[in-house]
């Protein structure tokens, strides 16, 4: 009996049957919802349910929850490094306007005709 | 599982377990690289809706909703027998589980139908990726408003494009499976390919279940 | 024991056939080995002729301006992608990390050896865009030159993609291996450190790498279908594919360092003869600077990101420096008071240390936001990351290879001229490299064919020529190596099972490793640093 032997965790029908019509409900919730304006929160709405079905499906069909932690430990962290690319990527997005802005006009008073006239280009 | 009735066993592992394990964490590390592939075009997508968040909302129209809520329905469905065939292998009924992997291959099938359905509307009405394009005034074409259209389509086929790529590839793998299956490769005592390949097959799903609100349900 | 095994991984099949489908990891390790040695020399090669023309401030002396873009590009591209990121893991790490974990091979023999084809087909794509005229963008293929320009950019980028997937396999081969096929008695912090090393590294590999093969599909998409993601005529966003881009390549340099790391701490642990001071700590700073490697990568765009997302990564670039300088006191507490052996690695060791502090602590200078405007893209940049990749990454490498030389090929390499070639190396790097850094602080930009015209163009002309002189210490230095190095296969002193008294198991199984890597099931009866409570005999005479 080696130290990596387990029991190895056999999911009941019952289980998998309710999982998927829960999945199911939730894509009917979702098309439910898009009738309703949030305003912004429209999208987080969206991600939520999302979120929800995508982990019924880990937990359940992908066996996370019965399996070695660290399968959920990698998959959880790549989740969270991609969220982290997303999310510093959108702030750079949203703020780099005020830098060209502030660029442009500073270059504009700077550079007046004359200062170009005979010199070298290299 | 003993190795003895493992006749794949591999001889570098101690044990057949040790196999079963070593497999299932290489195939997770691999659904790791998975998701930060797609992570590059959920961000694109991300940076160019916050962008032109009119422009989306009305392109999206274009799309229909209902076929998309379909091929929901349909991966879900598939996920479902997936999982199901594993069990069956699970408690050594290979013949059940034959009989799902055929369920999931034919709804992979339908997806991909329902699919180029949608595509071939796109084509019709001109609505393709970057410079291709050239918006059609037929009466069931939808008119975009705001700027650069094409951003949105261009998003729409890359990331269905590379999502219908990941579903053609299960197909190959579910079908090696059910030949695999057909020839009684598969016992309670070794299953690791079938749950290699669903939990591949799962994560198109997964996929799936963020595009379709992302792409089909804006607004 | 003191001999050369008869029958060992070398000789255990000899047709060719039995190479080229081998499972065993040796074998697969050493086809590395012998290939990015080769592109090593290829890129070499570039960097000598680029530092030729650079001789004289004028253009045109030996390359055209368009060729000498070229050549910057293939040599960075060639350097990284084809060099520097397989050299540690995927050839030095192939061959030691199953012997050192006590297991006959990696989790999935045949993922390493299609590791090793994908390897070969995208290096082969990269030589058919070599060979189609090069690219010129620079190996940072920024848009909007990249997706316009008509040089061989599809094939390039479509050969990074590949080789990628060569990275991911083996990063998957070894989260696995490390995780599920220690040998019994071996838990996690009784492992070597170069095990860690390769451990966070790995991790490094399957996170980051799917983002550049995004990024390359990206190009590709922009390049055929003009999709419009980075092209601002058509509302797309340059800048983007820089964020894309540095995502995947910052912590990229974290997989080329890494290794390195982790074999420095093997090599100071043993010629010093001294258990390496805070094996915790070094542990835990390699799995931090895997983090926060992945959390600094706006610090390549300074100059070209909004102000605020540059203060974050300012911030954190300046943590980012802690683990590694937590690294360098423990190295340096290990040597205190040790009985130090100069032998050829503990001199690539040595080099290291320094070489690397002063790569890291002129990263500082150049994540500091109000430097960087002036130092971007200057010739400072350029001597910074030499220090760190070549002075840091490829002189671990070369301190492992001569460390590890003996179990991969059971014979001893000449002693002398092994000291000889690492003290070359040392004087010929710092004079190529020192000169550099000086006139990147006076505004030399990188990546110019000609310099003259310009204020300070006497002032850069000594420096290149300093910096040209250097460049031929190394070419010389390495073809010294070359030729002791291929003379110890056959002539060399017969090393056998641990010619240098160490610890670690890879050491307690002959000399070359049999074809299963042990002739009996090794035992754990110590840690890998336990100097303080035991003595080994060396199987050589000193």
């Amino acid at each position: 009996m080696s130290k990596n032997e387990h029991h190895i965790h056999i999911t009941p029908l019952k289980i998998y049957l309710g999982i998927y019509f829960t999945l199911l409900f939730m894509t009917g919730v979702t098309l439910f919802s898009v009738q309703f304006d949030f305003g912004w929160f429209n999208i987080i709405l969206a991600m939520i349910i999302a979120s929800f079905k995508a982990s019924l499906v880990l937990l359940y069909f992908m066996h996370l929850l019965h399996d070695n932690r660290l399968n959920l430990a990698l998959m959880l962290g790549s989740i969270i490094f991609m969220g982290v690319f997303i999310v510093i990527t959108a702030i750079d997005t949203n703020y780099r306007h005020t830098l060209y802005e502030i660029r442009a006009k500073v270059v504009e008073e700077q550079a007046p005709e004359e200062n170009f006239r005979n010199k070298k280009s290299y | 599982m003993s190795q003895d009735k493992n006749p794949y066993f591999q001889h570098h592992f101690v044990d057949s377990n040790q196999q079963y394990e070593s497999s299932k964490l290489g195939m997770w590390a691999f659904l790791v690289t998975e998701v930060l592939t797609f992570a590059g075009f959920f961000c694109a997508y991300a940076i160019y809706r916050m962008w032109n968040p009119d422009m989306f909302i009305n392109a999206h129209r274009a799309l229909d909703a209902t076929m998309g809520a379909t091929n929901t329905v349909v991966l879900i469905t598939s996920s479902l027998t997936m999982a199901l065939a594993i069990r069956y292998v699970q408690v050594n009924k290979p013949k059940v589980a034959l009989v799902h992997l055929v369920l999931t291959f034919i709804f992979a099938c339908t997806f991909l139908v329902i699919k180029y359905f949608e595509y071939e509307h796109k084509f019709h009405c001109g609505h393709l990726p970057g410079a291709l394009y050239s918006p059609q005034v037929y009466p069931d074409c939808v008119s975009i408003e705001g700027n650069n259209p094409h951003v949105f389509f261009s998003i729409y086929f890359m990331m269905t494009g590379l999502h219908g790529i990941h579903v053609v590839a299960g197909m190959v793998l579910i079908l090696w499976l059910i030949i695999r299956t057909y020839k009684g490769h598969f016992t309670s005592a070794y299953y690791t390919p079938v749950e290699m390949v669903g939990l591949f097959w799962h994560l198109v799903d997964l996929i799936w279940i963020y595009l379709f609100p992302l792409l089909y349900l804006i607004g | 024991m003191r001999e050369y095994l008869e029958n060992n991984y070398l000789n255990d099949k000899t047709t060719i056939r039995s190479w080229l489908v081998t499972y065993d990891h040796k074998r697969i390790g050493l086809m590395y080995l012998f290939a990015i040695m080769f592109f090593f020399a290829v890129g070499g090669i570039l960097a000598l002729m680029m530092r030729l023309e650079l001789i004289t401030p004028a253009g045109g002396d030996l390359l055209d301006k368009n060729t000498y873009n070229v050549f910057y590009t293939l040599h960075g591209a060639i350097m990284i992608f084809m060099f520097i990121i397989p050299s540690v893991p995927a050839a030095m790490g192939n061959i030691i990390l199953p012997i050192m974990l006590g297991t006959k091979d990696v989790a999935f023999p045949k993922l390493n050896l299609a590791s090793w084809y994908v390897y070969v087909v995208g290096s082969a794509i990269g030589i058919f865009s070599i060979v189609s005229g090069g690219v010129d963008t620079g190996w940072t293929f920024y848009t909007p030159y990249s997706s316009s320009t008509d040089t061989a950019v599809m094939s390039m980028t479509f050969a990074v993609f590949v080789l990628g997937f060569s990275s991911i396999f083996t990063g998957i081969n070894f989260i696995v291996t490390i995780h599920k096929m220690r040998a019994p008695g071996l838990n996690w912090f009784s492992l070597p450190l170069f095990v860690w090393s390769l451990y966070a590294t790995a991790l490094i590999q399957i996170l980051a790498t799917p983002v550049i093969a995004v990024t390359m599909i990206l190009l590709i998409m922009e390049r055929t279908l003009q999709v419009g993601i980075f092209d601002p005529a058509m509302g797309g966003d340059p800048v983007l594919f820089q964020h894309f881009f540095w995502f995947y390549s910052h912590p990229a340099v974290y997989i080329m360092i890494l290794p390195g790391m982790g074999i420095i701490s093997e090599l100071i642990s043993t010629f010093s003869k001294k258990k390496i001071f805070g094996y915790t700590y070094i542990a835990a700073s390699t799995m931090a600077i895997a983090l926060f490697g992945f959390l600094v990568w706006g610090h390549h765009m300074f100059t070209s990101q909004s102000e605020f997302a540059a203060l974050i990564f300012s911030v954190i670039t300046y943590l980012t420096a802690l683990p590694s300088g937590v690294k360098i006191f423990n190295w340096l507490a290990t040597l205190y008071r040790a009985r130090i052996s100069f032998e050829a690695p503990m001199l690539y060791a040595l080099n290291f240390l320094l070489l690397f502090a002063i790569g890291g602590l002129t990263g500082i200078f150049l994540g500091t936001l109000s430097v960087d405007v002036m130092l971007h893209d200057t010739y400072f940049v350029v001597a910074h990351f030499h220090y760190v990749m070549m002075g840091g990454t490829v002189i671990a490498f070369l301190g492992g290879l001569h460390y590890w030389w003996p179990k991969i090929f059971g014979r001893m390499y000449s002693e002398k001229w092994a000291r000889i070639s690492a003290i070359m190396i040392f004087f010929g790097f710092n004079l190529t490299f020192i000169p550099q850094f000086i006139m990147g602080s006076l505004g030399m930009p990188r990546r110019y064919w000609q310099y003259d015209g310009l204020k300070n163009t006497d002032v850069f002309h000594f420096y290149h020529q300093l910096s040209t002189i250097g460049s031929w210490f190394i070419a010389l230095s390495f073809l010294i190596m070359l030729v002791y190095l291929i003379h110890s296969i056959k002539n060399g002193k017969v090393a056998g099972s641990n010619p240098w008294g160490a610890l670690t198991l890879e050491w307690q199984t002959p000399s070359p490793a049999p074809a299963h890597n042990f002739l009996e099931e090794p035992k754990i009866s110590h840690g890998p640093y336990d100097y303080d409570k035991i003595e080994i005999d060396r199987t050589i005479d000193k």
